[in-house]
């Protein structure tokens, strides 16, 4: 089943139109979408990083990890919406970018990852997982949010 | 270890495995452009 | 006229083969943009957590002094990357970038964020003592705090609006304002 015809229909709805019509308009939302980008990667690598003893080693990973997770989840909200309003002004562009695609797969495994397995793992006191544990899941987390950006910015570079 | 963990640690490795598999192939690419283009 | 100045600079540089070899090389100049663009995450991301903590809005009940100085490190190596990566791509495009007026309001702001933070880690090293652990620091850390949140926002949307060429040297429409502001000087009238 093709997803074409969502894409085609996007582009050309009232959001598609409205940010195509001027140049200013996309340009703003991307600021922000990369705003929402920064507090995300803060969020990440305050925690990842942590998880690996790499930094804040005297305050408990359990807060470090639960005071970022709430803002984790609004930016990528923010993320979400902006992301999504930029995809109908270039909606069957993307349709047609293998970027596009990879960036898809690796957001929603990423989504997956960080709500469904991570988090949950996260909630018991984290000085009662293995090391390796910890290095493991700090290190996914990493590598896939970075595959999530840069694909993003190549999504620009392959229209 | 108990479930959650093995489980967490098993989906890890599949990221971070998938990730590797999938720079290494980009950096391939790019390497037999460039090769194409200088020789 | 520093405009002038600035321009004669540019074109030079312009002319070197090594900034056109960057510019034109697809996978060279694209990755070095890609890690700016990326590196933020680093950067802005640890700075904003400690401007978060500087407002009361995470980690409450961990000193903030604290917060501040175990992600300074992190937080500088990622402003190397971007300040190493910034000024390799400026040599790749000298001119546009120059008289950008996007590039030269980015800059400005860079500049104020600076300065921001430097009277700020003096104010946090002169009270920390003090409001270091309320889970709300005073009035005046959280407007230091919201005045780097804006002013690194600022940079981040002068950075983005780069790539446009609304107000780009030569276009109709551009005020005498733009053409002085940017430095356009075959717009200006002559000296």
């Amino acid at each position: 089943m093709s997803v074409e015809p969502f894409f085609v229909w996007l582009e050309a709805s009232p959001l598609g139109v409205f940010m195509k019509d001027l140049p200013a308009t996309f340009a703003t939302v991307e600021a922000v979408h990369l705003m929402a980008l920064a507090v995300l990667g803060g969020t990440v690598f305050a925690t990842d990083l942590r998880l690996m003893n790499v930094i804040l080693r005297d305050v408990p990973s359990n807060t470090v990890s639960e005071q970022s997770y709430k803002w984790f989840k609004g930016a990528l909200i923010v993320l979400l919406i902006t992301g999504f309003m930029m995809l109908a002004g270039v909606a069957t562009k993307c349709y047609g970018n293998p970027y596009y695609w990879t960036k898809m797969y690796a957001l929603a495994a990423g989504i997956v990852f960080a709500m469904a397995i991570k988090q949950p793992l996260l909630k018991q006191d984290h000085a009662t997982l293995k090391p390796a544990t910890r290095y493991l899941v700090a290190l996914a987390s990493i590598s896939i949010w970075f595959l999530v950006a840069a694909s993003g910015r190549w999504i620009g570079f392959s229209g | 270890m108990s479930i959650r963990e093995k489980v967490a640690i098993t989906t890890a490795a599949a990221i971070i495995l998938v990730t590797v598999i999938y720079w290494a192939s980009e950096i391939k690419a790019v390497a037999d452009v460039l090769k194409q283009a200088y020789g | 006229m520093l405009n002038k100045l600035l321009l004669d600079f540019a074109q030079w540089m312009d002319a070197q083969p090594w900034s056109s070899s960057l510019h034109e090389s697809f996978y060279l100049f694209n990755w070095l943009e890609t890690t700016h663009v990326m590196t933020l995450m680093l950067s802005l991301g640890m700075l904003v957590v400690i401007d978060l903590r500087m407002l009361g809005w995470i980690m409450p009940t961990v000193p903030a002094s604290k917060i501040a100085d175990r992600l300074f490190v992190p937080m500088i190596i990622g402003f190397s990357i971007m300040v190493i990566t910034g000024v390799w791509l400026f040599t790749a495009i000298p001119i546009r970038y120059t008289q950008s007026i996007w590039f030269r309001i980015k800059l400005i702001l860079l500049f104020a964020a600076f300065i921001n933070a430097v009277l700020f880690h003096r104010h946090l090293k002169a009270s920390a003592g003090s409001w270091d652990t309320a889970p709300k620091p005073p009035k005046r850390t959280r407007t230091a705090a919201a005045l780097s949140l804006s002013l690194w926002a600022g940079v981040v949307i002068c950075g983005r609006f780069i790539a446009y060429d609304w107000y780009d040297c030569g276009k109709d429409g551009n005020s005498a304002f733009i053409n002085w502001a940017a430095g356009c000087i075959a717009e200006l009238p002559a000296e």
